[in-house]
């Protein structure tokens, strides 16, 4: 009789294991599942020399606004300070601007040392500005890189056109001048 | 008559073993695992992420779910001043045809995921690898911190 009790005991356990496993699947089918992490550098302060490091960037939404003047064949740039590994791929300028005459403002985003000598080009483009203040948008294809401890982002700005035309470029709330990074990015 | 009683058990627990075996060896062709949720992921639809922008003017919401319309784009409802976040989704040779899907975007500012907003499409009849569309997702805010995490699902 205790044989047949301990059969009965075995048989039991598996009849439950059997039907309680397969409802402790959990499963959610979707076509796409992609992943990101944004900094988004936003201009705080005027633009500034590319020759050393000057942080004029913050990852907050700024609440001061302002504007800087950028010749024709002149160069400013704009700093945010950086480290750790950065995923390559679309980059983003958003640049609010007027010329005096219609123009373009082209740009290069660069990884620096400590000290601005420049570690790699990232990234480069150009946006056309005219005399009407607008928000410029530019796509970029960014690299990928590795910022260490005390390294910069520095993003020159350089005013083309006629020898006299002058842009203005404005910075802050409601027309925040930006440029955009991807941290990291995973996708399936 | 004991015997057959014992035999009838020994049957049952036998099946059962069999089924529990035949549950775990179903296989799935790719899963990613996130915040304990196993997803199925086929790949039929190409997505990138292209940023933040502001909106320069208000615009009404697209009719759902969005026809396919080759460099086209589907939008929610856009307020001047909001920063809106845009996706681009492109189709692959596998994407099945007439087929309706959700885009849900999820962000994190810091405090913890939460749905930005959705939208739906429909792919068109006849697939042409390498088309794609904008979505266009406002979030609701003048205002926008980073760094930003985002996810993006279509299913």
């Amino acid at each position: 009789m205790q044989g047949r009790g301990i059969y009965a005991v075995i048989a039991v356990f598996f009849i439950l294991t059997a039907y309680a496993a397969p409802v402790s699947v959990s499963q959610v089918k979707e076509q796409a599942l992609s992943g990101y992490l944004y900094y988004v550098f936003f201009e705080s302060s005027h633009a500034s020399s590319c020759a050393k490091p000057s942080v004029n960037t913050q990852l907050s939404y700024p609440a001061r606004t302002g504007s800087f003047t950028l010749k024709a064949g002149k160069t400013l740039c704009l700093w945010a300070q950086v480290s750790g590994f950065f995923a390559g791929g679309e980059c983003v300028f958003i640049l609010y601007a007027s010329s005096t005459s219609a123009g373009s403002i082209s740009f290069t985003l660069s990884l620096t040392d400590s000290k601005g000598a420049v570690l790699a080009t990232l990234g480069s483009g150009s946006v056309p500005v005219s005399s009407t203040k607008q928000e410029l948008i530019s796509f970029f294809t960014c690299a990928s890189f590795t910022a260490n401890t005390g390294d910069y982002l520095a993003l020159s700005l350089t005013g083309g056109g006629a020898g006299k035309t002058k842009y203005t470029v404005y910075f802050g709330a409601s027309t925040p001048t930006d440029f955009q990074v991807v941290k990291s990015a995973d996708s399936a | 008559m004991r015997h057959v009683a014992l035999f009838l058990i020994l049957a049952i627990a036998l099946l059962s073993t069999v089924a529990y075996a035949a549950t775990v060896s179903v296989s799935m062709p790719t899963y990613q695992a996130q915040n304990g949720v196993y997803y199925q992921v086929t790949g039929y639809l190409n997505v990138v992420s292209n940023g933040f922008f502001v909106a320069q003017s208000s615009s009404a919401a697209s009719s759902q779910p969005c026809t396919w319309s080759a460099g086209g784009t589907c939008t929610t409802a856009l307020t001047a001043g909001d920063w809106y976040y845009s996706v681009t989704i492109s189709l692959t040779a596998n994407t099945p045809p007439s087929t309706t899907y959700k885009v849900t975007v999820l962000w994190n500012q810091g405090t913890g995921y939460a749905q930005m907003d959705s939208l739906t499409f429909t792919t068109p009849s006849t697939i042409t690898a390498g088309q794609s569309m904008t979505f266009i997702f406002d979030t609701g805010s003048t205002i926008f911190n980073a760094p930003a995490g985002i996810v993006i699902t279509v299913g």
